[in-house]
């Protein structure tokens, strides 16, 4: 198990390991392939067969083997396709090795391709057929081309199919391998589609393992990984696998040991019923002699109870006898039993008839002839041969001991490796489990933002410290009520609303009602719920978002009053516009009909008042009519449209020049300079600036006003130049502040607006204006309107 | 040439009043001058009613000068009212006003306005303007001929 601190370096320098571990592997079984087929080639058996009482290993699998490494080989590295069309290549020869091979096997075909490399000089030792692999072979290698096609294949399908295809082989490998735990030619040759070569065995499994290591890579580095289960799935494929085989294997083994101990038993067996069959005969011999000897009836009897004994004991015998050889010598004993019964009647009868003297004479007379010598001399000879036969069951018999035991060591091992194989993975799968929990856990409490599970009924089950934080409620009195009853009376028909379309699997994507607090006070939660219907369980989080939608009603409330003071401000200018100067005109007009009427009764200082009164309330009318035009412009939406400041500049300079004609003005104008503007305000600008120019160019001869565009840093400045009055630079900053003049009227009238409306123009456009000047030495004034650069995608700020 | 028909003077202020008669005379314009100091007054003269009850409608003025800031009824929707009515859709009207709004000029123009001016605050020029409004609307100006009996 990595620790937390396991950093990208210390998997990189476990990755490197395992490329040179299995590249190492694939070189090695490359190399082994090499060495076999030098075996065929230099027809050396012993490279051939390791180790030599074993199966050789095929022309055609060291070729495929060979094939599969190289494949292997040329895909350890997401190299160049000339590499990739290599390893396909090498997997394809793998494939038609395999399927052909596979094909002659189960269907009895013969393609001709067994002996195509090399003849196979020791055909036919054991099941196989020379010089073609076994079918166990032929199928791992069309698993392994098949794993390895799917190899470079990025997904998940493709990548279980290959997992699962070099698991498959290596079973097979691995059944192979302990096919080779039988020590025994007959169970070799009882196979019917060959057997595998323990070194085919090896290089199968090690080039499945090297499919099943790079598979594991590929997982690793893999933006789509396969599930857990896929893996937990095939180990457990192959250790049901490997039992079954074990089972198979350890069964055989116990059978074959039973039937060999049967012989044993039975081969003691037939040796007794010889010995009680030699006894029988001796009864025979022994009654027949007492009977000659006493007369006794009763011997007489005892005699026929003997013969019958052996007759019996002879038809078990036949019975048990089950070698032909012994069958052939048991047969040889019944003439000598038939002379001897018949010989034992025949001189009882004589007793009777002739008296005892006269059989007693016939005995002697046979003493050399005796069939029981014989019968005992072809006894012994079965005896023989029996201790014969003997000798190889108990060997067969100590031989499946041995099996049955070395398989039951072995399989215990291989599941005594797999048990800790699973029982580590185990362990590893809990460890992560429990990290990624603890992790979750971790995230769970710190969070900010509000996360819980809640039934479909209505309550939470779980919820993080958040909740408590936000609500003050403390999580037992949470979870005790359902959570409808924290919600806001007047938000509860819609949460309502909420948990059916919950309830229909809909999720909630933003929905936002008010919760209680524990000091009564009401806390707005935005939600986003997830429903996971099967489980009965709805996933939230939540955020507390009471603080932003404070802030947007005080945001709306300040939107609602700029509106209504902009409203205001609208009438009130009106209002100036209307009222203010009704009573002006009263002024200016009675006056005039004061000196119109009455001029006879006022002496010419009265007249001289009456002016000034005039003047002024003209001049009052002036102000309002600027500060409503400065009102104005702030207010007007500004249209930018393709503006000719040059054709402008021209036209309210030949209106100027209309009203003063007498006047030497020298104009320069840059043609063609055009922006992006609001035409109208623009007019409004430039009419100030050019009045200002026009104004106070007054005292010059020539006066000259100059309009030209100067570009820096993709911006447009124009500068509006004059050889007029100038200004002192210390009250530049005074220029564009409304009412703010740096001549006196008496010099140059005006209402100190007009420099403050084309400042408003200016930055309405996203421009800046600048003054500068020397007194008598003329003034200039440096603009720029944004739109210029920045194009159509401006936006007006203010409006 | 002139003709003899009157001019409704629609002005609530006193002061203008006097000023706008003051005008008119200056440039000696001889047409008899009725004053209405609010909408509804103004209204009452041109369709007979109210106190002006039993007045010809047909008898229309030669020439409506129209304040827009007015109490009781505001100027446009004097002018509104009056565009309304066939008997009076056709006399002309000349909005003379202190405004100088956008909002005011399009508002007069669509309702039927056939003139917009704006009083100066200079007298000498106000009786210029009254000059020129009485050229055009007394004497060079040709209304419509024919329509409703007098």
């Amino acid at each position: 198990m990595p620790s937390a601190s396991d950093s990208a370096g210390a998997l990189k320098d476990r990755t490197r390991l395992e490329w040179a571990a299995d590249g190492a592997a694939v070189a090695a079984l490359c190399i082994a392939a090499v060495v076999f087929l030098g075996g065929w080639l230099l027809g050396i058996e012993a490279l051939r067969r390791i180790p030599l009482s074993a199966a050789e290993m095929k022309a055609n699998t060291a070729v495929g083997i060979a094939a599969g490494a190289t494949a292997l080989l040329c895909l350890r590295r997401d190299g160049s396709r000339r590499q990739r069309a290599f390893a396909m290549g090498g997997a394809g020869l793998l494939a038609a090795i395999g399927a052909l091979s596979a094909l002659q096997w189960v269907f009895g075909f013969d393609f001709g391709i067994d002996l195509l490399l090399f003849a196979d000089p020791t055909s036919g030792t054991s099941g196989n057929l020379p010089g073609r692999p076994a079918l166990g072979t032929a199928l791992a290698f069309v698993l392994i081309a098949f794993a390895t096609w799917r190899l470079p294949r990025d997904s998940r399908r493709n990548r279980t199919a290959s997992v699962a295809a070099s698991a498959l082989a290596s079973l097979i490998a691995v059944g192979g391998a302990l096919a080779q735990l039988v020590d025994e030619r007959a169970f070799h040759d009882s196979m019917r589609f060959g057997v595998m070569a323990p070194p085919t065995a090896a290089a199968l499994l090690l080039l499945a393992m090297a499919l099943l290591a790079a598979n594991l890579r590929r997982e690793r580095s893999s933006a789509r990984p396969t599930s857990p289960y896929t893996g937990f799935t095939l180990g457990l494929t192959f250790a049901l696998g490997l039992l079954a085989t074990l089972t198979w294997l350890d069964w055989r083994s116990d059978v074959r040991l039973q039937a060999a101990s049967d012989w044993v038993v039975h081969t003691h067996e037939a040796r007794a019923a010889r010995y009680l069959l030699l006894a029988h005969i001796l009864d025979i011999e022994v009654e027949q002699r007492s009977y000659l000897l006493t007369g006794l009836t009763q011997h007489r009897a005892r005699l026929e109870s003997a013969i019958d004994r052996e007759a019996a004991q002879q038809r078990r015998l036949g019975e048990l006898t089950l070698d032909e050889e012994q069958q052939a010598t048991l047969k040889q004993v019944r003439p000598l039993v038939a002379s001897l019964v018949d010989f034992a009647r025949r001189t009882a009868a004589m007793r009777d008839t002739a008296g005892a003297a006269a059989a007693e004479r016939e005995v002697a007379a046979l003493e050399g002839d005796n069939p029981t010598a014989g019968i005992r001399a072809v006894l012994r000879s079965m005896d023989v041969r029996s201790d014969e036969l003997l000798a190889t069951r108990a060997g067969a018999a100590l031989r499946e001991t041995r099996n049955g035991r070395r398989i039951l060591v072995v399989g215990t091992m291989l599941c005594g490796a797999l048990l800790i194989a699973v029982f580590l993975q185990l362990l590893r799968e809990t460890r992560l489990r429990r990290r990624s929990q603890e992790e979750l856990d971790r995230f769970f409490t710190l969070s900010i933002d509000l996360l819980g599970i809640a039934g479909i009924d209505g309550h939470f089950r779980r919820l993080n410290p958040a909740f408590s934080q936000a609500l003050g409620h403390d999580a037992a009195s949470l979870l005790e009520r359902p959570f409808l009853d924290f919600v806001h009376p007047d938000d509860q028909a819609a949460t309502r609303a909420e948990m059916a379309k919950l309830d229909r699997g809909e999720p909630t994507l933003a929905f936002e009602n008010r919760y209680r607090c524990r000091d009564g006070s009401w806390r707005w939660i935005s939600w986003r719920v997830h429903p996971f219907l099967a489980e009965g369980l709805l996933y939230a989080t939540a955020r507390d978002v009471t603080a932003q939608r404070r802030g947007s009603e005080d945001l709306q409330e300040a939107v609602r009053r700029l509106a209504i003071a902009n409203s205001e401000l609208e009438s009130f200018s009106y209002s100036v516009s209307h009222d203010l100067r009704a009573p002006l005109r009263s002024i200016d007009g009675f006056s005039q009909i004061l000196l119109e009427e009455h001029a006879a009764q006022l002496d010419e200082e009265g007249r001289s008042h009456l002016g000034r009164v005039r003047a002024a309330a003209q001049r009052m009318g002036l102000l309002i009519d600027d500060l409503l035009q400065l009102s104005r412009v702030a207010r007007t939406p500004l249209i930018r449209r393709e503006t000719d400041l040059s054709a402008l500049a021209a036209e309210l300079l030949a209106e100027l020049r209309r009203g003063e004609p007498d006047r030497a003005v020298e104009f320069d104008i840059e043609p063609g300079l055009v922006a992006l503007a609001d035409a109208n305000l623009l007019r409004i600008a430039l009419g100030n600036l050019l009045g200002n120019a026009w104004k106070f160019t007054r005292q010059r001869n020539p006066a000259r006003i100059r309009l030209r565009a100067e570009r820096a840093d993709g911006r447009t400045t124009y500068r509006l130049e004059d050889n007029g009055a100038g200004f002192d630079m210390a009250y530049a900053a005074r220029l564009f502040t409304p009412f703010q003049r740096l001549h006196s009227s008496r010099e140059f009238e005006g209402t100190g607006i007009g420099l403050a409306i084309v400042a408003r123009i200016v930055r309405r456009h996203g421009g800046d204006i600048r003054a500068e000047g020397e007194l008598d030495r003329g003034a200039t004034f440096a603009f720029s309107l944004k739109s210029d650069d920045a194009g159509s995608r401006s936006e007006d700020p203010t409006s | 040439m002139s003709s003899t028909r009157v001019i409704l003077l629609v002005e609530d202020n006193p002061d203008d009043e006097a000023l706008t008669l003051r005008a008119l005379t200056k440039n000696r314009i001889a047409n008899e001058v009725v004053v209405a100091r609010d909408g509804v007054e103004a209204l009452d003269y041109l369709f007979g009613t109210g106190a002006f009850a039993g007045r010809n409608p047909a008898d229309r003025p030669q020439v409506v000068l129209l304040d827009l800031n007015l109490p009781r009824l505001g100027g446009l929707e004097v002018l509104r009212r009056l565009r309304a009515e066939p008997a009076t859709a056709t006399i002309p009207v000349v909005v003379l006003t202190s405004s100088k709004e956008d909002r005011d000029l399009v508002d007069s123009y669509r309702l039927g306005a056939n003139s917009y001016v704006r009083k100066p605050v200079d007298f000498v020029e106000f009786v210029e303007a009254a000059r020129q409004l009485g050229l055009y609307w007394l004497v060079l100006n040709e209304a419509p001929i024919g329509e409703g009996p007098r």
